[in-house]
């Protein structure tokens, strides 16, 4: 019966060693705690200013915290001078940076996020275009809803819709690690954005931020935006509009794509690449005399979808190639295809991404066509045995 | 001291002692002592077997002496089923209180008894503790000997051996050990027969003293024994090479060893489809982890480990612990004593007012705790879900233990949250582990035994497939089937 005790005290003597007891206190009470969901650091390069704001449930009130401080740990801590509760960040979900912020440097913000134990590394990052982040955070809402579950809704209508996939603190750290450049989601606060009304502003997608070296390098604009998501393999749905050369139109509906980068290497060298995007699309609206049983129609909406996605894929590698870095992860792809060979070109993979010639091949399929042959404006539809 | 008058001597201030005499064939130059103990006995019986033909002349026809006529009524003069020649006043009292009458020859030393017990006993109904859906209906009664007939009618097998002994200097109580010759490991009845012949104790009359001096009960407040009113559950155990106990007086059967898997299964998993019944056991294992586990991880959540809860969950509790004035270890802790306390009150009070008590305090406190914000409802919730899960245990010690040990694994979370949540579990584990009963471990066949085992404790294997008895057991014929 020695042993029990023995365990026990054993057990408790380990509470010596694992530090659970320096620094701050483990124990809060839940009740005790301000909840922020939402995160805004801006700074000028020498003061930064954090923005915190907590979510709404019920009739609950938003609570928003503003501080500045030399660094963003110094602006957190002092926040907990607004409130007799504890202020508690492991709950944030999204974390907003300022444009101006982002231009200065991102690394210490960053440095600071993985450090803090109670940032979470799933947190979604975006970049606030010509705004700062405070601005977002402390954006009037109304009273039905708060900036959180704005943004919740507009990273779910981003990726439904194509127009931009957006990446956690985690991700981004670890594409800068990598290859010293990241994508981050841009939205940017206008009068047509979600939620907007009235007098009120709402957020909008606004293409990516493209990080590099630390700092905000360009944006995209919604195309390239969109060839960035084919590229990167994010884009698994959204609307395309495409017309059948004689004033007929179609909105086909993404239902799914890939990509894939094959290297031609010759004598061990590097040159060129072969870029091969595939789509999947179905029809979902058509306006005009467009007959989906003729393989001709079918095959001039394909054409016209191949040539849009081609257009944004284009444009999209052109800004990465213009901004000398690999922000699509090509390289880590072309890595694990053949590590030996291309430990060649590792080491500046980035200048060899920006003049590596390219040869990009779209291809498209429209899977169901649905049983409405024509529109129903012609009568009503036959089934085509693909619906 | 002649045996009559030292039977009279230890029965002296007993109010239902009953002595009178009686003449030997009628005559009255032999008249003879007899006794019996009201009450023990059927009057009916006593006169038509034995009284009657005694003193019968008829029935003697040329009387010889009294030795001669102790003789012939041994032979099969009285026409009583039992009749049993004592020569000391030890045995006649013995049997006097396990329902026979004595009559005694003095002037030969010796006494004979005749079995006539009291027909006034409860009859055979069904169980109450445990209920019985699709299955056998017969629950052990307080009479020792009708209990083992409800076994042997189960078990129609002179290989089903009943080695009876007793127990209790004062109660001198029947316990009878049913074992299956062939199959059980002898080991078992071996030491059960040993156990019980060195308890010395007053008397043998409530569970706990079988269940402390005999099953090892005070090493662990879990159980190491089943105990069950159902025969038929013994009997399944007994073909399984468990051993069986029977007490006079208790209307239970005890089967030892037990195990934890084995604890964790109910007689109608036997009753059900295999699937049904394996979906069933999983579902009461999961049961046992959030009976023991649940109100102490909400404890380490809501106070140490808040980032671990969804975002959307953790607003839900902030908003309704906004105005309750307690902290989480208090609530958590004070309505898990409420909850006991109020099962308590429901068991011992009779029935109908138990039941109104239950509906008071679960429907009418709990509710109206809840809206005068003494407590938060996500805390009844959680006490209230860990209640009910704990009620699928079969075993009603077990389900005791479980509440017991939720108790310490809340306190230990409250002092370190998940660290002391770890510890507590880890010294849980380790006393699971080291507990024994009979030299089988408590945890088979889980530590020892391969996955096969390992299934074989938390599903039911369909009967056809299930050939073999626990190896653990020890059984000497390992098959159950061909």
């Amino acid at each position: 019966m020695k042993r029990y005790p023995l365990a026990a005290l054993l057990l408790a003597a380990a509470m010596l060693l694992s530090g659970c007891r320096e620094g701050r206190d483990n124990f809060r009470d839940i009740e005790r705690l301000e909840l922020m969901q939402t995160l805004g650091i801006d700074g000028d390069g020498e003061t930064v200013t954090v923005s915190a704001a907590t979510g709404k449930r019920g009739d609950s009130t938003v609570i928003v915290l503003e501080n500045s401080a030399r660094t963003v740990a110094q602006a957190l801590d002092r926040m907990q001078t607004f409130t007799e509760k504890d202020v508690y960040f492991s709950h944030v979900g999204v974390c907003l940076l300022g444009q101006e912020a982002a231009e200065n440097n991102i690394y210490y913000i960053l440095d600071f996020m993985e450090r803090e134990v109670s940032v979470r590394y799933g947190t979604k990052l975006f970049i606030v275009k010509n705004a700062a982040a405070a601005d977002a955070v402390t954006l009037d809402t109304g009273e039905e809803t708060c900036v959180t579950d704005l943004l919740a809704a507009l990273e779910k209508s981003m990726r439904l819709l194509g127009d931009e996939h957006t990446y956690t603190l985690g991700e981004t750290a670890q594409a800068m690690l990598e290859s010293d450049c990241a994508l981050v989601a841009a939205v940017e606060l206008s009068e047509n954005g979600v939620a907007a009304g009235g007098n009120r502003l709402g957020f909008s997608p606004a293409g990516y931020a493209l990080i590099k070296g630390g700092k905000l390098a360009a944006f995209s604009d919604r195309e390239q935006a969109h060839g960035i998501m084919l590229l990167t393999g994010y884009l698994q749905s959204g609307t395309v509009e495409v017309s059948d050369g004689r004033g007929g139109a179609a909105s086909l509906q993404i239902a799914g794509s890939s990509v894939s980068f094959e290297p031609r290497y010759e004598r061990g060298r590097l040159e060129s690449a072969e870029v091969k995007v595939k789509l999947r699309a179905n029809i979902d609206e058509l306006h005009g005399e467009i007959d989906v049983y003729s393989e001709e129609e079918i095959e001039k909406l394909v054409e016209s979808l191949k040539e849009i996605e081609k257009r944004r894929i284009e444009g999209a590698l052109e800004l990465c190639r213009a901004e000398g870095a690999d922000f699509i992860g090509m390289g880590k792809r072309l890595e694990m295809k053949n590590p030996v060979r291309f430990s060649a070109v590792k080491e500046n993979w980035n200048e060899v991404f920006s003049t590596l010639p390219l040869d990009l091949s779209c291809d498209a399929a429209i899977e169901r066509t649905y049983n409405i042959s024509s529109p129903l404006e012609n009568g009503s539809g036959e089934t085509d045995g693909k619906g | 001291m002649v045996l009559s008058s030292a039977v009279q001597a230890a029965f002296s201030d007993c109010a239902d002692f009953e002595a009178r005499g009686i003449y030997l064939a009628g005559e009255r130059r032999h008249e003879l002592k007899f006794c019996f103990l009201d009450g023990l006995v059927s009057g009916a019986d006593i006169g038509r077997f034995v009284l009657m033909q005694v003193g019968d002349r008829e029935r003697f026809g040329a009387f010889v002496s009294e030795k001669a006529a102790l003789e012939r009524i041994q032979g099969g003069l009285a026409a009583n089923y039992t009749v049993r020649s004592r020569e000391t006043a030890e045995d006649v009292i013995n049997d006097m209180v396990n329902g026979c009458c004595a009559l005694f020859f003095d002037r030969e030393g010796k006494a004979l008894t005749f079995e006539v017990k009291s027909d006034v006993r409860r009859q055979v109904s069904e169980p109450l503790g445990e209920k019985v859906v699709k299955g056998a209906k017969d629950a052990f009664v307080e009479t020792i000997r009708m209990n083992t007939a409800l076994v042997r009618k189960k078990i129609r097998s002179p290989e089903l051996k009943i080695e009876e002994t007793y127990v209790g200097e004062r109660s001198g109580t029947r316990v009878a050990v049913l074992y299956i010759e062939g199959l059980t490991d002898p080991e078992f009845k071996t030491e059960i027969l040993r156990r019980l012949a060195e308890t010395r104790i007053d008397g043998l009359i409530t569970p706990a003293a079988f269940e402390e001096y005999i099953a090892e009960g005070t090493k662990s407040p879990f159980p190491l024994y089943i105990n069950t009113e159902r025969a038929d559950r013994l009997c399944s155990h007994l073909l399984g090479g468990h051993v069986g106990v029977l007490i006079d007086g208790l209307p239970l059967g005890y089967i030892l060893p037990a195990t934890l898997p084995q604890l964790m299964r109910s007689p109608e998993d036997r009753a059900e489809h295999f699937i049904m019944a394996s979906a069933v056991l999983i579902l009461r294992w999961l049961s046992l982890f959030i009976t023991l586990l649940l109100p102490a991880i909400y404890v380490a959540v809501a106070m140490y480990h808040q980032e671990m809860l969804p975002t959307k969950l953790m607003m839900a509790i902030i908003q309704s612990k906004q105005s309750v004035p307690f902290s989480t270890a208090a609530e958590v802790l004070g309505m898990l004593a409420a909850f006991e306390l109020l099962q308590e009150a429901g068991l011992r009070l009779p029935r109908p007012s138990g039941d109104t008590v239950s509906i008071i305090g679960a429907l009418i406190v709990g509710q109206s705790a809840v809206e005068a914000k003494v407590v938060s409802p996500v805390v009844v919730i959680v006490v209230a879900v860990a209640g009910v899960t704990g009620y699928t245990m079969p075993s009603q010690d077990l389900g005791s233990a479980l509440r017991l040990c939720r108790f310490v694994l809340a306190a230990a979370a409250v002092a370190a949250g998940f660290f002391g949540l770890m510890i507590a579990g880890v010294l849980l584990v380790m006393h699971l582990s080291s507990l024994e009963i009979l030299g089988t471990p408590y945890l088979s066949p889980l530590p020892h035994g391969g996955a096969a085992d390992a299934l074989r404790a938390v599903l039911r294997f369909p009967l056809r497939a299930d050939k073999y008895r626990e190896a653990f057991l020890r059984p000497l014929d390992r098959r159950n089937q061909k």
